[in-house]
């Protein structure tokens, strides 16, 4: 069983933010709020909580701008409450750093779900590690370093590199990573990987653009090899 | 009759409008030969450009030949007339002078002589003088024996200078002059003849004067009459010609216009300048267009502004929704401890807000689809995978008997094939009950299927083979006057086929979703019984539907993402091989 999660929620629309903490305290988990970008980034600072839930429409700075500047210090996940109808908003949300997103009207159960999924990405389970060129994971300490350096990886991006470094030179399909990294159903959106797979890239690649580590498999998803 | 059927005879009455009815065919009789006469016309003259020029030249031919026809007589009349009485009065005068004087019994010589002397006049004409001679009787003398003889003297015209009328006051003379035209050997001469008055018996002489010269005359009159009326036909026809041409020509631009008009360029106007009715009609177009134009914005703006108003309600829907939607789960719950009194109105909120929650799904669903703002979110899946996922997920596992090999891969949208499915099984199991099959094949489409070719969008593509899954159902089948809105929103079917999910939306959103990926819904009744769905997807929605839809580079997030991406793919595609 995962520890008690500690979150905090960034939503301005009090009926929401009131009703959203208490689902998520009755989850068992601990909650604080802020109804701004401002404060959230504040509170983020004087509390350090494990996980952040983020609505995009927020008066003052938006939920992707507060993405952005938590990720230039943080890689704690975030997951996004964003609206379907703003197919936009999801890919700028997931370019801005969001690890997962929700689809409002939230059903509390499905949001739960993903933030224990989220929690899970960080947990250790093996002791070794593994090395592609010049990148080596260490499955124990959970990093990951290239070339010596510790690489600052958000607990998804990590789980998507063991994940692929599990089976070497085996191609693994979109949805299958949704399964294994992000716990989503058969319904889930590959745009997720897709997205977390380029910031991996932008992190581990020496050419971003031109990928050595994690190759795209036309037709089928995405695999790791140790570079030729 | 009248005064009959006055009295209220029935039988009367009837007769009248028997009678009425009578009549009423041959008016249609004659209506339909003006028609049919105006349709001849149409026939005939095809282009209005014809019709002007016909009726130019026919004015013109009328005014011109009647002109010169009455020009022609007139002057016909006043030549011939002058040259005869000249002619006549001439003879008269030299008939009197050379043989008034001579005796009543004469010798053929003398006669001869007077002849000859008569014609010696600027008058130029024969002359033949008749006398009753002592010797032989009656002599014949004329001035030219072969050109003048008797028997060119009709008889009539010797009869009438022969006879002898009563003198009286009012006739003062016995014997009068005669004169008559005649034609020989084709050419025109004049004839005269008159008895000299004294003592009978008096000598006859007769007079030939040819008219040759007068016809040639006339003749080169009816000639330059002849060119004239020419030269006013080529004339009208030309100036016909040219007002076709000036009429015609805003005719033209208007059908133009019109043209336009149809075709949906609402903002088509013309040049009107000028008060004729060209003009004037040119500017009852322009107000018509601009009327049409005004209605057509308008509507379309009630239109968008309704749209807009769905769009942001369900938005605005979402945010209370949400909260809603989070508080019904604490309270569902909680069920168990509730009140039993207060646990069924707990339990109503909680289904209630789920349906509401649905409906305000598939509201913003529709406005998105409405708007053209969905997107395809493309995925490689295996379709097998997915449909049991489908209905794994909702729990149909033991109502859906499935026929679907694994293996069979498609590009597509996992969610969007989610959704149809999830509705045309739900609809399936509600209407039809259980078991429902669901097969997945692949087929190639058919060459002859219009739609497929319209909705795939690219005839001249090489054949891609297309992704089938049908669901057939074992129910009573759809009625047929229902068969053609099963796929229209809200379309509320007999009580036999109840919306009972409440959104009426579902099979709508279902073949949105459909075209979206460029495939198509068709529902039909099995032989067999009961309702069949068949979906229709292209293998490959991206070469379809998703290649047009990334061309829509509508936003700068959108674009510069892809960018990233076709270049992190291209660049993959290289290292790969």
């Amino acid at each position: 069983m995962a520890r008690v999660a500690f979150l905090l929620l960034i939503e301005d629309d009090d009926a929401v933010r009131t009703a959203l903490e208490m689902g998520l305290t009755r989850q068992g988990h601990r909650v604080v709020t802020a109804a701004s970008g401002e404060d959230g980034l504040k509170l983020l600072r004087e509390q350090r909580p494990d996980l952040i839930v983020l609505d995009v429409m927020l008066p003052g700075i938006d939920g992707f701008e507060v993405c952005r500047r938590i990720r230039h210090t943080d890689q704690l996940p975030i997951i996004l409450l964003t609206a379907r109808s703003d197919d936009i908003d999801v890919v700028v949300g997931l370019e801005s750093g969001a690890d997962d997103y929700v689809v409002k009207p939230v059903q509390g159960r499905v949001l739960d779900a993903r933030i224990r999924a989220v929690m899970r990405r960080g947990e250790r389970e093996s002791s070794d590690s593994a090395t592609f060129g010049s990148l080596t994971i260490d499955r124990s300490a959970m990093t990951a370093t290239k070339n010596g350096e510790d690489l600052q990886l958000t607990p998804t991006e990590l789980r998507l590199l063991l994940e692929l470094s599990r089976r070497p030179g085996q191609a693994l399909s979109r949805q299958q990573l949704l399964r294994l990294v992000w716990e989503h159903d058969y319904l889930g959106d590959s745009r997720l990987v897709d997205a977390c797979v380029q910031r991996l890239r932008a992190k581990v690649e020496d050419v971003p653009s031109s990928p050595t580590l994690i190759r795209t498999v036309r037709g089928v998803g995405y695999r790791l090899d140790a570079p030729q | 009759m009248i005064a009959r059927s006055r009295d209220g005879d029935p039988g009367a009455a009837e007769e009248e409008s028997q009678k009425g009815e009578e009549h009423r065919p041959d008016d249609g009789g004659s209506t339909k030969k003006l028609r049919g006469m105006r349709r001849w016309v149409a026939g005939v003259l095809p282009s209005l450009r014809l019709r002007l020029v016909v009726v130019f030249a026919l004015v013109a031919l009328t005014a011109a030949v009647s002109a010169s026809g009455i020009a022609y007589w007139l002057n016909r009349d006043a030549v011939l007339t002058r040259a005869q009485n000249a002619a006549l009065n001439d003879f008269r005068k030299s008939l009197e002078d050379n043989a008034g004087n001579l005796p009543s019994e004469v010798e053929c010589a003398q006669l001869r002589e007077a002849a000859d002397r008569m014609a010696g006049t600027t008058q130029n004409y024969e002359v033949l003088v008749t006398g009753q001679s002592r010797d032989r009787g009656s002599c014949a003398a004329a001035s030219s024996e072969d050109d003048f003889t008797l028997a060119h003297v009709p008889a009539s015209l010797r009869k009438a200078v022969d006879k002898r009328r009563t003198v009286d006051s009012a006739n003062r003379h016995p014997y009068h002059l005669y004169w008559q035209r005649i034609t020989i050997d084709g050419n025109p001469f004049l004839v005269g003849g008159a008895k000299v008055i004294g003592e009978e018996p008096t000598p006859t002489g007769y007079m030939l004067k040819s008219l040759a010269p007068e016809r040639d005359d006339l003749n080169s009159l009816a000639w330059s009459l002849g060119i004239a009326t020419g030269l006013a036909l080529l004339g009208a026809m030309l100036l016909a010609q040219a007002a076709a041409t000036t009429v015609l020509r805003p005719v033209r631009r208007l059908a133009q216009a019109a043209k336009q008009l149809g075709e949906g360029r609402l903002d088509t106007r013309l040049k009107a300048t000028g008060s004729d009715e060209l003009a004037e009609l040119s500017r009852t177009f322009n107000r018509s267009a601009e009327a049409l134009e005004a209605r057509v914005a308008e509507l379309s703006a009630r239109e968008e502004s309704s749209r807009r108003f769905v769009a942001d309600m369900s938005h605005e829907l979402r945010t209370p929704m949400t909260a809603i939607s989070a508080v019904t789960e604490v309270l569902e719950e909680e069920q168990e401890n509730l009140d039993p009194m207060i646990a069924p109105a707990v339990q109503l909120v909680v289904s209630e807000t789920r349906r509401l929650n649905d409906l305000v799904e598939n509201l913003m669903e529709v406005t998105r689809f409405d708007a053209g703002t969905a997107r395809l979110v493309l995925d490689d899946v295996d379709v097998a995978d997915q449909v049991t996922a489908c209905i794994d997920a909702r729990a149909w596992l033991d109502a859906v008997e499935l026929d679907a090999d694994r293996g069979i891969m498609a590009r597509l949208d996992p969610r969007r094939l989610d959704v149809v499915l999830a509705n045309l099984i739900g609809n399936a199991l509600k209407h039809g009950g259980s078991p429902v099959r669901v097969s997945v094949r692949t087929e190639t489409p058919q060459p002859g299927d219009a739609e497929a070719a319209r909705l795939v969008g690219a005839p001249a593509q090489e054949p891609q083979r297309e992704l089938v899954i049908e669901v057939a159902d074992r129910g009573p089948g759809i009625p047929e006057e229902v068969l053609p809105h099963v796929f229209d929103r809200f379309y509320k079917a007999s009580a036999a086929r109840p919306r009972s999910d409440g959104s009426g939306l579902g099979l709508s959103i279902a073949m949105e979703n459909a075209h979206i990926h460029g495939g198509w819904i068709t529902a039909h009744n099995s032989p067999e019984g009961g309702a069949v769905f068949s979906l229709r997807l292209p293998r490959d929605a991206h070469r379809v539907a998703g290649g047009e839809m990334e061309g829509e580079a509508d936003d700068a997030e959108s674009s510069s993402r892809r960018r990233r991406r076709d270049g992190a793919e291209s660049g993959d595609g290289g290292d790969g091989e």
